[in-house]
């Protein structure tokens, strides 16, 4: 059975779910708790949701079995090893490792 | 209840049937979540302000036929000091052919979808792979505590109507916030 979709109550504030009383009560209302970022991390973030769109393009088959880096919607290196490719990344253009996007493309068979 | 969207990948493979020589290209559907390293002594209603450090975060596939979470050598070492080691168990496990070693760790995990939301964290425990090359994918496995306590995964009716928008949406929702 298909249970309809509940509204976001928008009245709730995410962040004030801080107290112990919460813990426990079931309830069916959804309450998305939402990250608040700043300019650095909404542009992470619009890296990930970037690599998901060009996976699913077929964009990175050739790079099967290993992790790529992305910044500002650019694949900036792939490397099987996760470690080399952040300080290949890091040194060639200067990001912070905390700010490179790195996701490993699985081969299919696994 | 707070809710996270999973995220989905595909492959398109091109599959030769014996005989006819004929080819089906054939894509596979896979749901991946980003999941995040939390310091043990956070609270649970610890979440990252601002910036979210990507040294924490990776991506993992959710893997119904996997009972334990897998994280690779280079994902959870410079993390070592915040997983619980809780006794000594190792093992190894054949992967594609490949005898891989691991030691099980308990892991704080938190998860954030690609619409910004936060699933608070939970423990985890963890295959924590010494294989540093070629190792497997980072996977969430759907035995993991992460999935389990209350927390559910459910999807919803698709509601793209244009090539490529037919595909359901899946969520993981934890009733207890």
């Amino acid at each position: 059975m298909n249970r309809p979709e509940t509204e976001i109550d928008s009245t709730v504030d995410p962040t004030s779910r801080s107290d112990a009383s919460s813990w426990g009560n079931h309830n069916d209302r959804t309450d998305d708790i939402y990250l608040e970022l700043d300019a650095e991390g909404l542009a992470a973030q619009a890296d990930v949701a970037w690599i998901d769109e060009e996976h699913n393009k077929g964009s990175f088959t050739a790079y099967l079995g290993e992790y790529i880096a992305v910044v500002g919607k650019q694949l900036l290196g792939h490397h099987k090893s996760l470690k080399v490719l952040r300080n290949q990344v890091s040194q060639t253009t200067g990001h912070s490792p905390s700010r490179i996007v790195t996701t490993f493309i699985e081969r299919p068979e696994y | 209840m707070a809710r996270l969207r999973l995220r989905t990948r595909t492959h398109t493979e091109d599959l030769t049937y014996t005989g006819t020589g004929e080819v089906v290209a054939m894509p596979t559907f896979r749901l991946f979540v980003g999941l995040h390293f939390v310091r043990p002594n956070e609270q649970p209603n610890w979440r990252p302000r601002a910036e979210i450090n990507q040294l924490r975060r990776f991506d993992a596939v959710v893997d119904t036929g996997a009972m334990l979470t897998n994280i690779p050598y280079e994902i959870w070492e410079p993390f070592a000091n915040e997983i619980q080691w809780p006794t000594s168990v190792s093992g190894q496990v054949k992967v594609a052919g490949v005898n891989l070693s691991y030691q099980l760790g308990r892991v704080m995990l938190a998860a954030l979808d690609n619409d910004n939301r936060w699933m608070p964290p939970a423990w985890t425990v963890a295959r924590c792979w010494h294989y540093k090359e070629n190792a497997p994918s980072p996977l969430l496995g759907l035995t993991s505590p992460f999935l389990t306590n209350n927390r559910s995964l459910r999807h919803t009716s698709p509601t793209g109507k244009g090539v490529g928008e037919e595909q359901p949406e899946w969520w993981l929702e934890d009733p207890w916030w």
